[in-house]
């Protein structure tokens, strides 16, 4: 297919023991990554309401066009697909992604994506060499994985693929054929996964990781213990030049090492991060990390002590609470961290799970002999001593750990107390059984997206310049660069097609107004497209304030189309990629539809209906200052403390269900799948009914 | 035979017999004087007029200078037609996960001697890089056997079937920038680091001649990475952390939680 | 006759030996060049010797005397020593060359075989060793035939009848009717020859330019046109080889042909029965040459 795609989807099925393969061109009307990968699982799951852990599951990992290429975010980066494991009450079809290498392996290898399906009869790991592709055993009388952590598991595979103690190019086929001087791409799960973890997560190169959604337990329940792939070949770019030009046009609005500039108050430093356990306080020295071909440099950096490589921000969050929750300073992060990734847990259920459980204990019902019968030694949370014995009971489901490896919703559930610790916020799950994140009270499109969708959406662009930037400048005593009035212009300009500064309005009214369901639709169909079908990374674009460009205009709307048409080829605008986000958009809520999703189930818990308090666990225990449009001007208010109305927020639904042309069950309707071209979807949902 | 065809034959025959003893003389007489008048005959070979510098201490991995070798040079990205190969292993530990394995334009370069047709050539057109002609080239991989270093500098493009190696971009169709040692490189041009630069000295013939630090005169302090030539801290990098470090505690403490 | 082809054999073993032991000892001189144990290329080093090779075949030819075919004692006198050397030379080098060829590979279509620097020098240098007998053996060759004017012996003349004639044969092989009277080469070697003839050249002049390569900086595009014609070039003369090995010494019917390649004579019955044509030319002759010693040695040898 060329122009950026390697032109063919990998399908295992490892029931059968046999793979096939699928044209990318077939699919390309979905541009790639996610949609691609909503596109294959629709056409493969044929009955979309079989459980994460039914051997009928399809696992699609995807890449879209820029990955593999000069484009500076996102060229590292995977969609994974499927039914997930996590989500609560109902297994929704789910995604995550994670950054590194594999997806530049994968395409040099010459596929696009993979699709997983069936189980294997014992445990198995995928080895791609360029288009070869081995089915291998993975148990211990075969390659001896099955077992491993996940650091030691994607040790072995480097050795199984290319020898002990390789120096030289390892030539893969016959004299002439292709080389790599490199390790393989490897993506896994740990014992959390080998042992069914709804919280267990994918690591790739010790730190990189899909954690929501439990793909890693869904690789466990398939008998996968990881995929390994080694590209020797190439990716033809349609236009180099024009990809060069843009790289280079983009390095200049990136932070340049020769000539620092003063990174904006809480804005994401554009620079390589930390290692989890490094730096120069504690002289454990590191190098920053980046994903492949980024200039952002914020995967997680490698020190000294080889722990938690690639491991940041909340990958770290787990191990960080020891210090500022447990009151350990002592305790190590990098240590935890690794703990963390190496069994294969998601970080970021860890770091909720852990206050609830400590609130529990505190209150006498949970412990020794307790309602909730528990050994582990909760008077030494934070210490790395529990933090082992913890994590471990999470990974091996010993004591308590059994339950939570449902996750803690389905914890909760079974233990009686969902419905009271979800009312009160001691149990801070935002909707669909994940943790709360950036906060639905406040900032909007992050919460509704939410309740809308089925994950924690985890897709940082509003939360970096009117979140991060707006309340940081305040308490560091800083100056805003703009006024609120010029900062909703300028963002505003780039909502396109909408161009409506009223979308950034987070006032009382202004969250459930007509304009913030433009904002949740705009911002569905932009990161559907752009930031996961495209797959720039999330925390890439969209880039609003800059400080490297002129009046700190950021990158967008511009970059987005410029390296995606230098790699195809193409000439698609920006909103050309929002008309295919609303399409993927529509076509993951059909998929939602047939899983059984119902108005009612477009929901946030109870506690954000009832609080207003900040300290939930996550909230970042700063002010949450926001663009609000009050008594006819703009101003930055800290919009903290206020909590959501049933009311209003049904009527948001029902004003956005007409917006998106979805039915009143939020369901779309023939019309509008027809109108994306996805007939044959709407033929699906009648043929169930649905509509 | 008549008279007539005899005498034909003849001189046919003088005319091949005194072809071949001519240069039979020719060749032997040439061979003999050359060996007389060129008794010390050396091979002259001019030195490169550039040399990529890393700092396998500063690099990041994030492997931009491979894709970018191998799009200007190829139209296509990849990582095994990439001339500068990034090997790293993210569970080495830190400095020793990362090797930036960079031609080093040898003064004598074995692959060039290697090479058989001439296709691995100094190429005196563009500031003396050691480079291959592709048109050249029989796919011997004799030079990519013969670089002494590993993994070998030299390397086979699998698909265009032919040896390549680094001409510090003296030959890309695929950039609109000026390349080769007069140029820029686009491993420089695209490394977010820095940490590949480039010379017109001929660096010191060890690893450490070519693998330098990269840090000091950059950003790279205040982004709080180390600057010790061995990839540690330096102490007064340690010194002046920990005192931040203790004056924000003590700030913190004196503050009002709010 | 024999003795002497005995001799040319053991001459080129000799010669395929002292390259050997040049390159073996140029191996310890090229290691300390740092290039990891590899031999020098005497592609390199002893390019003289194919420049050589060519005048040293025309001067030899100067002084070959060449015999016409006669019958002696039920025995045809078809290959003189001349013949026996020029076709041996350029045998062994052909099947030097193609096998060191094969060993090297052809870009981008014939995988190599050998691998590492020593023994892809191994493998250049019995190219080298294949190159000097092939161009002896082809310049040897031409010599002789553009002064004894026998080009026309073999050079197809009446194409259509040729192929009626070819077509017969196998025929006849196939058994179905009688093997038609063909003369001193068959009809099938008539059409073939220009193969081998323009190959040889082909070969010739693309692989004396690939020596010159190395002395002289010969154009990127010229050398990859030059390389590209040698090794098509190399793919149709080793078919041609194979066809060639196999009509004139894999099939029983062919074993008289290939022992006169050592001999010089081939069985006047053989010649009989297969060569109707030239038995016919032969017999009608009156021809002893009593001035021919050659001959007579030629014949009490055998």
């Amino acid at each position: 297919m060329a122009n950026g795609y390697a032109g063919k989807i990998l399908v295992v099925d490892l029931t059968k023991r046999a793979t096939s393969t699928l044209k990318t061109e077939d699919y390309k009307d979905f541009g790639g990554g996610h949609g691609i990968g909503s596109a294959v699982f629709f056409d493969l799951c044929k009955d979309k309401t079989v459980k994460a852990f039914d051997p009928a599951n399809v696992v699609t990992i995807m890449t879209g066009p820029i990955q593999a290429t000069m484009a500076p975010y996102g060229s590292g980066r995977a969609e994974v697909q499927g039914i997930g494991a996590q989500g609560y009450p109902i297994e929704w079809f789910t995604r995550s992604n994670f950054g590194g290498r594999f997806a530049g392996q994968l395409k040099f290898a010459g596929w696009d994506g993979i699709a997983v399906t069936g189980k294997a009869d014992k445990p198995v790991w995928i080895d791609i060499r360029d288009g070869n592709v081995a089915i291998r055993d993975a148990s211990a009388s075969g390659d001896g994985l099955w077992g491993l952590d996940t650091v030691e598991a994607e040790k072995r595979i480097y050795e199984l693929v290319r020898g002990k103690d390789p120096v030289d190019w390892t030539i893969y086929g016959g004299r002439d054929s292709g080389r790599s001087a490199l390790n393989p791409g490897v993506v896994g799960c740990g014992p959390a996964g080998e042992n069914l973890g709804r919280v267990a997560s994918l690591i790739h190169e010790g730190g990189g990781g899909a954690g929501q959604g439990g793909f890693g337990g869904v690789f466990g329940s398939k008998n996968l213990k990881a995929i390994s792939v080694i590209g020797t070949g190439g990716l033809d770019i349609a236009d180099p030049k024009a990809m060069m030009d843009a790289r280079k046009w983009a390095q200049e609005a990136i932070w340049d090492i020769r000539e620092l500039k003063p990174n904006l108050p809480g804005m994401w430093d554009m620079r390589p991060a930390a290692a989890a356990d490094g730096g120069a306080v504690r002289d454990i020295a590191y190098r920053g990390n980046g994903c492949l071909a980024c200039t952002k440099l914020c995967h997680g950096g490698r020190s000294s002590t080889g722990l938690a490589p690639g491991s940041h921000c909340f990958d770290t969050w787990y191990s960080a609470q020891s210090a500022g929750k447990w009151g350990h300073p002592e305790v190590d992060a990098g240590a935890a961290a690794d703990r963390l990734q190496r069994l294969g847990i998601n970080a970021w259920e860890g770091s909720v799970a852990l206050p609830w459980l400590v609130s529990l204990y505190k209150k006498g019902i949970l412990g020794p002999g307790k309602q909730i019968d528990s050994q582990l030694p909760f008077d030494q949370v934070g210490t790395d001593a529990f933090n082992k014995v913890y994590l471990e009971a999470v990974a091996y489901r010993k004591d308590i750990g059994a339950d939570l490896a449902e996750g803690v919703a389905r914890a909760a559930e079974k233990w009686g107390r969902y419905e009271e610790d979800t009312t009160s916020g001691t149990l801070a799950l935002c909707a669909h059984g994940y943790a709360h994140h950036y906060d639905a009270r406040t900032e909007s499109e992050w919460g509704f997206g939410t309740a809308l969708g089925e994950r924690d959406i985890n897709e940082h662009d509003i939360t970096w310049v009117l979140y991060w930037y707006t309340s940081f400048v305040p308490l560091m005593g800083a100056k805003h660069v703009k006024t609120a009035k010029e900062m909703v212009e300028m963002i505003g300009s780039t909502l396109l097609p909408y161009k409506d500064p009223m979308m950034l309005d987070f006032s009382d009214e202004g969250i459930y107004s007509d304009a913030m369901v433009k904002l949740v639709s705009w911002h569905r169909a932009y990161t559907r497209f752009w930031k996961q079908s495209a797959m720039y990374c999330d925390w890439g674009i969209a880039d609003w304030l800059n400080p490297y460009t002129k009046d700190y205009k950021g990158l967008t709307p511009e970059i987005e189309p410029k390296f995606y048409n230098a790699v195809t080829g193409q000439h698609i605008s920006f909103e050309d990629g929002m008309s295919m986000g609303t399409k993927i958009w529509n076509l993951d809520r059909a998929i939602w539809a047939l899983q059984g999703r119902t108005r009612d189930l477009d929901k946030l818990d109870e506690w954000q209906f009832r609080t207003g308090a900040p300290a939930a666990h996550s909230t970042y225990e700063i002010p949450y200052v926001m663009t609000v449009f009050e008594n006819g001007e703009w101003k930055y208010k800290n919009v903290w403390g206020r909590h959501l109305d049933h009311a209003k927020f049904e009527d948001f639904k029902t004003r956005y269900y007409k917006f998106e042309g979805w039915n009143e069950k939020g369901i779309p309707t023939r019309a509008t799948l027809e109108k994306h071209g996805l007939a044959k979807v709407a033929d699906e949902l009648a043929a169930a009914k649905k509509i | 035979m008549t008279e007539e065809t005899k005498k034909k034959d003849y001189t046919r025959r003088e005319f091949v017999t005194g072809v071949g003893g001519l240069g039979l003389g020719a060749v032997l007489g040439g061979l003999v004087g050359s060996s007389f008048l060129l008794p010390d005959k050396v091979l002259a070979i001019p030195a490169s007029q550039g040399y990529l510098l890393v700092d396998t201490k500063k690099c990041v991995g994030c492997d931009s200078c491979m894709l970018a070798c191998s799009l200007v040079h190829h139209g296509s990205t990849s990582f095994s037609n990439s001339r500068i190969q990034i090997v790293q292993n993210p569970f080495v530990t830190f400095p020793n996960d990362i090797e930036q394995n960079q031609c080093r334009q040898c003064p004598y370069p074995a692959c060039v001697d290697a090479c058989p047709t001439g296709a691995n050539h100094v190429d005196t057109a563009h500031g003396n890089v050691r480079t291959v002609d592709p048109a050249k080239c029989i796919g011997c991989e004799r030079c990519v056997n013969a670089c002494p270093f590993t993994p070998s500098r030299a390397l086979w493009n699998s698909q265009e079937k032919h040896a390549q190696k680094c001409d510090l971009c003296a030959e890309t169709p695929y950039w609109n920038e000026k390349g080769g040692p007069g140029g820029k490189q686009a491993c420089i041009e695209s490394c977010p680091m820095k940490a590949i630069s480039f010379t017109k000295e001929v660096p010191v013939q060890k690893d450490a001649g070519y693998d330098v630090n990269l840090r000091k005169t950059d950003g790279t302090a205040e982004l709080g990475l180390p600057l010790g030539d061995d990839g540690k801290y330096t102490k007064s990098q340690v010194d002046a952390a920990r005192a931040a470090a203790a004056a924000m505690a003590a700030a913190s403490k004196a503050a009002p939680k709010h | 006759m024999g003795r002497r082809s005995i001799v040319a054999v053991l001459l080129s073993l000799a010669v395929a030996a002292g390259v050997l032991l040049a390159l073996k000892s140029a191996s310890a001189a090229t290691a300390a060049l740092g290039i990891r144990g590899a031999p020098r290329l005497l592609f390199d080093s002893a390019a003289w010797a194919v420049w050589l090779a060519p005048f040293a075949a025309l001067f030899a030819s100067g002084f070959t005397r060449r015999q016409e075919p006669r019958i002696i004692d039920r025995q045809v006198l078809r290959h003189d020593d001349a013949a026996i050397l020029q076709h041996w030379a350029h045998a062994a080098g052909t099947l030097i060359l193609v096998g060191s060829g094969i060993a090297l590979g052809i870009r981008g279509f014939l995988p190599r075989l050998v691998a590492g620097t020593y023994a892809d020098g191994v493998a250049f240098n019995i190219h080298f060793l294949g190159a000097v007998l092939f161009v002896f053996g082809s310049f040897y060759y031409a010599g002789n035939t553009l002064m004894s004017g026998r080009l026309s012996e073999h050079l197809p003349h009446d194409v259509g009848s040729s192929l009626r004639v070819v077509a017969a044969h196998y025929s006849a092989v196939l058994g179905k009717g009688k093997f038609p009277a063909e003369g001193k080469y068959f009809a099938s070697e008539h059409l073939t020859y220009p193969i081998a003839a323009v190959g040889s050249t082909l070969i010739l002049l693309t692989g004396l330019i690939k020596v010159a390569a190395h002395g002289a900086n010969i154009p990127g595009g010229l050398m990859g046109a030059v390389t590209l014609t040698h090794d098509i070039t190399a793919v149709v003369l080793g078919l041609y080889l194979v066809a060639h090995a196999v009509a004139g010494a894999l099939v029983p019917w062919s074993w008289p042909l290939l022992r006169s390649m050592l001999t010089g004579l081939v069985p006047l019955d053989y010649v009989r029965e297969h060569h109707a044509g030239w038995y016919r030319e032969l017999t009608s002759q009156t021809r002893p040459e009593p001035d021919d010693e050659a001959a007579k040695h030629a014949a009490t040898a055998s």
